[in-house]
Formats: C-alpha cells, sequence, structure tokens
C-alpha cells in the first residue's frame, strides 16, 4: 500500500480528498511551564537530589576541583570490575580514563571500533560512565544524548551508571527537556534517552524490583560549580 | 494473540472469573495500590483538570487532522532513513513483517512490550515461518513461558499470578532453582534475556507516540527493554497504531507526563526513549535499520464514525484500573486484548457489534472511568451509545430478550394491562428461582413484592383510611 493510498483513506474518513494544513493547535492553560517557575537554582537542585534519592539514585555533590577525587571514591564504592567511559569533552579535559586506570582496567567508547568490540567491552564493565545534557528536578531525570562518544550501550549494559552533572544544567521539568530537544530538531541525534533512576518493575506481585534489563545502580554527581 | 484472548463463552468467562478468589483479591489489591498513588501524583503536580483540558485538546486536534500529521510524520521518517511501510489489517501488518525477517533471514527476534503486536496477532505469524520471538517486557515474558498465558491488564499484565506460580512456572520451563523473592527470580529472568538481548537478529516495538515535526519514534519503558532493543539488535522494525501521532515535542512533554502519571502513577517512566532514525555514521552502535508498520485495522472507521474520541486513548489503563466491574472479573472476563471501559468502547467498533457485544454488559454504567482518562474519553456515553446501536441498529439481542422486552413493552404501554399486571405482580414471589432469576439471585436478595400496590395504598391514605 502506498503513502498515497493510506493518507487518502484517512482523508475521506475526515471527509475530504486531500489533507489541510490544520488550524494552530492552542493551549488553553499553561499549567506545564508554572511548575517550580521562578525557583533558583539552587532550590531547583535541592529538587533534583531529593527526587533523585526518592526513586534509587544515589547522589553525590562535588566541585569541579574535587570532582577527580569524588568519582575515584565512587567508583571504589562501586561494583569492582571494568569500566567504560563516553568519549566525551568534559570527561576528556578532566582526564577521567588516566585517572580511572589507576584502579580499574578502563576502556574509552572507541567512535573508530566496531560494534562488536564496543559492546562486548561494555557488556564485560560494570560501571558505565556519561555526562547528562541536562537533568530535569521535578522527576529526578537525566537527558542524555546517546550518541557518537556517548554510546547506547555504555549507559545499559554495565550494571552501574554514573552520571556527571553539571548543576547549571538543571531545568525544572520535563516541559524544559522537551523544550531542549526541540531546539535541537534539525540536527536530532538518532537516540536519546531520558533516564530516571535505576532499571525497575513492579510485574511480580506489584513488588518494586531494582535492575531488570538495563543499571541495578546509578549515582547522579552533582557538579555544583560546573 | 489477537483481539479476542479467550475462547469460552460469556457466562463460562464471568462463572470462572468470578470464582478465583486469589485473581479477585490481586486485582482488588492492585487498584487499590496505584489508584492511590496515582492520586497522590496528580495531588502533587495539581490542575489535574487543566492538564487534561490540555491533553484531550491535542488528541483531539491530531485526530481531526490526522491526515495531515501522518502525511508529515511519514515524509519527516524518510527524511532521517527510516523505511515506513503501511498495513490496512492485521494480515497486511504481518505480511510486511514476514518479509523483513525473510530479507534478513531471521529468526531471533526480541520484543519490547506492544499492544498493537497483540492486536494483529504477530508473534504467532512469526512462529509460523520459524521465528522465535521472545517477549522482554518481565510480566509479558512471564506469560510467555507459562504456556502463552493471557494478560489481564495492558499495563502491568501477569497482575493475576502470584510468587508462587511464578516460581513455579521458571522451575518447570527454565530449570529455576531458587526461591520465589521476586528479586531473585527478576535476576534469574534478566541473565536469560540479556542472552536473548545480545543474540536478537530483528528488535520489534511498539510506538507510545510517534513524533510529526521530525518522524521520531518515543518509547516509555522501565525495565530498560525499551533501550536493549533500540542498542543492539541491527535491525528494528516499529509497529505503530496510526493515531499514535503528536505534532512536536511539545505535546509529547504533555502526553509522557500523563502517560507516566495514569498509567503506574509515577512522575515518569525510568527510561523515556526518543528514535529518530537509524544510527547515524558517527554511531558505533544502534540498528542499521529502521521499519515503521503503521497499522490502520479499523482505526480509520472509528475516525470516521461518531465514537472518533475513542481514539485519544493513550493506553495507559486507569479506566481499568478504577472500574467497579474489572474489579471483580479482571481483565481475562472480557476475553478481549483491551479489557475494561476502553475495551468495551474500543473493541467493538474495531472488531464487530455481532461478536463482541457482550462485553458493553460489564459495564454498570456508573462513570467512575470518565473522571480519571487522562485525556477525556466519554467512554460510559460510549459504551452506552454501544447497548443502544446493538438493540436498535443490529437487532443483535436474544429471542428471550425480545419477548421479554415485547411483554414489558406491551403492560407499560396500556393502562388496564398495566393495571391487570401491577395487581397480580405479587404472585412473582412464587416465581420458580431458575434461569435468568437463579443467576440474578446469586448475589442479590430477590425483594418481596407487597400485594396492596402503592397507589392504592396512597389512595387509602387520602381517603383518611390508612
Amino acid at each position: 500500500m502506498t503513502t498515497h493510498e493510506f493518507i487518502g483513506t484517512v482523508s475521506r474518513a475526515l471527509g475530504r480528498s486531500t489533507p489541510q494544513a490544520p488550524a494552530p493547535l492552542v493551549y488553553r492553560h499553561s499549567v506545564h511551564t508554572d511548575v517550580m517557575r521562578g525557583l533558583s537554582q539552587d532550590a531547583l537542585a535541592k529538587e533534583f537530589v531529593d527526587y533523585s534519592r526518592t526513586i534509587g539514585a544515589h547522589v553525590v555533590e562535588t566541585t569541579r576541583s574535587q570532582l577527580p577525587a569524588s568519582l575515584i571514591q565512587v567508583v571504589k564504592d562501586s561494583p569492582a570490575g571494568s569500566i567504560v567511559v563516553a568519549d566525551d569533552p568534559l570527561l576528556r579535559e578532566l582526564g577521567i580514563v588516566r585517572l580511572l586506570r589507576a584502579i580499574a582496567p578502563v576502556q574509552l567508547w572507541d567512535v573508530d571500533g566496531t560494534p562488536a568490540e564496543n559492546i562486548k567491552f561494555a557488556e564485560k564493565a560494570r560501571i558505565g560512565i556519561a555526562v547528562a545534557r541536562m537533568a530535569l528536578a521535578e522527576s529526578g531525570t537525566v537527558l542524555l544524548f546517546s550518541h557518537a562518544g556517548t554510546g547506547r550501550s555504555v549507559t545499559l549494559l554495565p550494571e552501574a551508571t554514573i552520571y556527571i552533572i553539571p548543576q547549571s544544567l538543571i531545568r525544572p521539568r520535563l516541559t524544559q527537556g522537551m523544550a531542549y530537544v526541540q531546539e535541537q530538531q534539525n540536527d536530532l541525534p538518532p537516540c536519546i534517552n531520558f533516564v530516571s533512576g535505576p532499571s525497575a518493575t513492579s510485574d511480580i506481585e506489584l513488588v518494586r524490583v531494582v535492575g531488570v534489563h538495563g543499571p541495578m545502580h546509578v549515582v547522579h554527581m552533582l557538579v555544583t560549580d560546573l | 494473540m489477537s483481539i479476542k484472548t479467550s475462547d469460552l463463552s460469556f457466562k463460562q468467562r464471568m462463572r470462572e472469573n468470578l470464582s478465583d478468589s486469589f485473581k479477585r483479591q490481586s486485582i482488588a489489591a492492585a487498584q487499590d495500590l496505584i489508584n492511590q498513588k496515582r492520586q497522590e501524583c496528580y495531588d502533587k503536580l495539581g490542575d489535574f483538570e487543566k492538564w487534561r483540558d490540555l491533553a484531550a485538546d491535542i488528541r483531539s486536534h491530531v485526530l481531526d487532522n490526522l491526515d495531515y500529521y501522518l502525511e508529515q510524520f511519514v515524509s519527516n521518517a524518510e527524511r532521517v532513513g527510516a523505511t515506513v511501510h503501511f498495513a490496512r489489517d492485521a494480515a497486511e501488518a504481518n505480511a510486511i513483517a514476514r518479509e523483513i525477517f525473510r530479507k534478513k533471514k531471521a529468526t531471533k527476534a526480541v520484543k519490547s512490550k506492544s499492544m498493537v503486536t497483540e492486536e494483529i496477532g504477530l508473534n504467532e505469524a512469526l512462529e509460523e515461518i520459524g521465528v522465535q520471538i521472545l517477549e522482554t517486557d518481565l510480566g509479558e515474558y512471564l506469560l510467555q513461558v507459562d504456556n502463552k498465558d493471557k494478560p489481564s491488564h495492558i499495563v502491568i499484565p501477569a497482575l493475576h499470578k502470584d510468587r508462587k506460580r511464578i516460581r513455579g512456572v521458571l522451575a518447570a520451563e527454565l530449570g529455576y532453582d531458587g526461591d520465589d523473592v521476586p528479586e531473585n527470580m527478576t535476576k534469574f529472568v534478566r541473565g536469560i534475556l540479556r542472552q536473548a538481548f545480545l543474540s536478537a537478529d530483528i528488535a520489534v516495538t511498539g510506538c507510545n507516540f510517534a513524533i510529526a515535526e521530525t518522524g521520531t519514534i518515543a518509547l516509555m519503558t522501565n525495565e530498560g527493554n525499551g533501550r536493549f532493543v533500540t542498542s543492539i539488535p541491527k535491525t528494528h522494525i516499529v509497529f505503530m497504531g496510526m493515531e499514535r501521532i503528536v505534532p512536536s515535542f511539545r505535546e509529547l512533554d504533555i502526553m509522557f507526563s500523563m502517560l507516566a502519571r495514569s498509567g503506574v502513577g509515577a512522575r515518569t517512566s525510568v527510561y523515556m526513549s526518543l528514535i529518530t532514525g537509524p544510527k547515524a555514521p558517527a554511531d558505533v552502535d544502534g540498528p542499521e535499520e529502521l521499519h515503521i508498520i503503521i497499522v490502520d485495522n479499523g482505526r480509520s472507521a472509528v475516525l470516521a464514525s461518531e465514537f472518533r474520541d475513542v481514539l485519544r486513548c493513550i493506553r495507559c489503563g486507569a479506566c481499568m484500573l478504577e472500574c467497579p466491574a474489572y474489579r471483580h472479573v479482571s481483565g481475562h472476563g472480557y476475553g478481549v486484548l483491551y479489557p475494561g471501559p476502553l475495551g468495551a468502547a474500543l473493541v467493538p467498533l474495531i472488531a464487530g457489534y455481532k461478536e463482541y457485544k457482550d462485553i458493553t454488559k460489564i459495564c454498570s454504567l456508573c462513570g467512575a472511568c470518565n473522571d480519571v482518562c487522562p485525556v477525556k474519553i466519554p467512554l460510559y456515553e460510549t459504551i452506552y451509545q454501544h447497548r443502544r446501536i446493538i438493540v436498535e441498529r443490529e437487532k443483535l439481542t436474544n429471542r428471550l430478550e425480545d419477548a421479554a422486552f415485547s411483554v414489558y413493552g406491551n403492560i407499560i404501554g396500556h393502562s388496564r394491562l398495566y393495571r391487570a399486571a401491577t395487581r397480580l405482580a405479587f404472585l412473582g414471589n412464587w416465581a420458580p428461582r431458575v434461569s435468568l432469576l437463579k443467576e440474578w439471585c446469586k448475589s442479590r436478595e430477590m425483594p418481596v413484592i407487597q400485594k396492596e400496590r402503592f397507589r392504592d395504598w396512597f389512595a387509602r391514605r387520602r381517603r383518611g383510611e390508612a
């Protein structure tokens, strides 16, 4: 069946022969933009931290200068094993790979490598590290562009994920998250994820169980002066 | 599976489910728990009525302009490298999928929970050509390994199973030897499904929403299976009900905000994934091919009918969690893929009044569903209207019912007959408790009819005699 035939059926169901450009969609209310309106960045950060904890993410607050030391501590507190690190400008600048190699086998997501090699390493790794594009206070959510250096597998296959989150990038809610995605619409990466805490299910007797297919442990490392 | 999920008759389904006390307790507990969480969630958010105004406006706007937005979606999805297919019905959708599997010489597939694939019976269609297709949502997987048991709820499919039963099935089918603690059983399944993800040729998903402006597919999951299937297998097939569209990410914000809250009483799901085309040249992982199969399967007829509003549905399941009838008979009582008020409103439209007239009777028209629907579908009015159509237009009543109503119509339409019948009504007190009366009296007490009619008593009273 062709596009033309299919769309034609839909048009006829709507009582016309071809699609017509719609009148603009008018929003009657502004409830979505009113949430946490006018909150300071510090207040947003507090909301983000509180709700991250509610959904089972571990939160570590640090500063840019303290980040290497904090990260080493977090890694030491996480499941012991190898680490896959997203190839991200901030992580490169901080020299994360070199730093962590002192305590564990580390591999940078290799944008020139094959899928099989990269996935194999990520699947064996116990920890994945990535940088958030934005974070949402209302729901403890991290926005990720799972693209290029931040391979999809980095934050999916290892049993723990550490997200580095610059505090200045915290916004009230999904409304701002979607607005940000919409701004990039001419150059959208093929995979974007909003991630809120560890993978979870309530499918057996409605008992919440953490860690079904994705990570069981999620750490939000909030960098207060970034 | 297909729309029909049970071969039992209406009465058999009622009897079986009403006598299953474990199932009834589980459903009741789930309703109470999730309804409370949902309420708390919306209380915290505030202005529920305004939020649902927005959500309903968006869905109505999309439906009224669905041809325009579909065309826009298709051209953008193709622009970003997806291959778009169209299916008029279940058979066409399955044929397209089979063809992709044949071309790819694929034998192993993993699937992330999708209602539309259940609607068209995809699993069976693929199994017929030798494809092994695994459900990866934990609840759906537990049903699949339990001799393809049927879901009792659209969001929490294995709601009717307790941990003992699940442990037994895992032990018998997969050699599990652990205890019945949900954490341990989940961990066991994690190990099995992980291997399946890593070795699958093709991933199959549904589509919560499709964004017209960018050609993006939006998926909402909690377990991470939605992410897994869109990361590892080399081919990704999306099945999309044709009404799943939103104009832009701005509207997706409102819809996702409502779906998570109304579905499971959470501010958000753990994962919201936005998939725009196959992987880019700069990407290492992700599917090389992305196919989107847009399915009509009766939807365009609903769009053209007086029941267009039913297509606003975002499949959150709140109506069934609020429904007092669903509470007792569970999803299995309906015997269809979409149970509860939504099922009673939607299924007769997409699958016919003739076969599905009975499910409209599993409704007391109390209207509780309307009050919680995040997109303000007039559910009970729709069900009521179906009942009228079943009797007046389709004439699908049975003879006994016809005879009873014709007697009633005669009595109520003739004053002499009415007087005589009401005088003799007390004779009904001796009527044998058989057939219809017997069913009715199972859970109710037959009222005793007085010898003296109210109008006679009232006349006596006026005369000062009573």
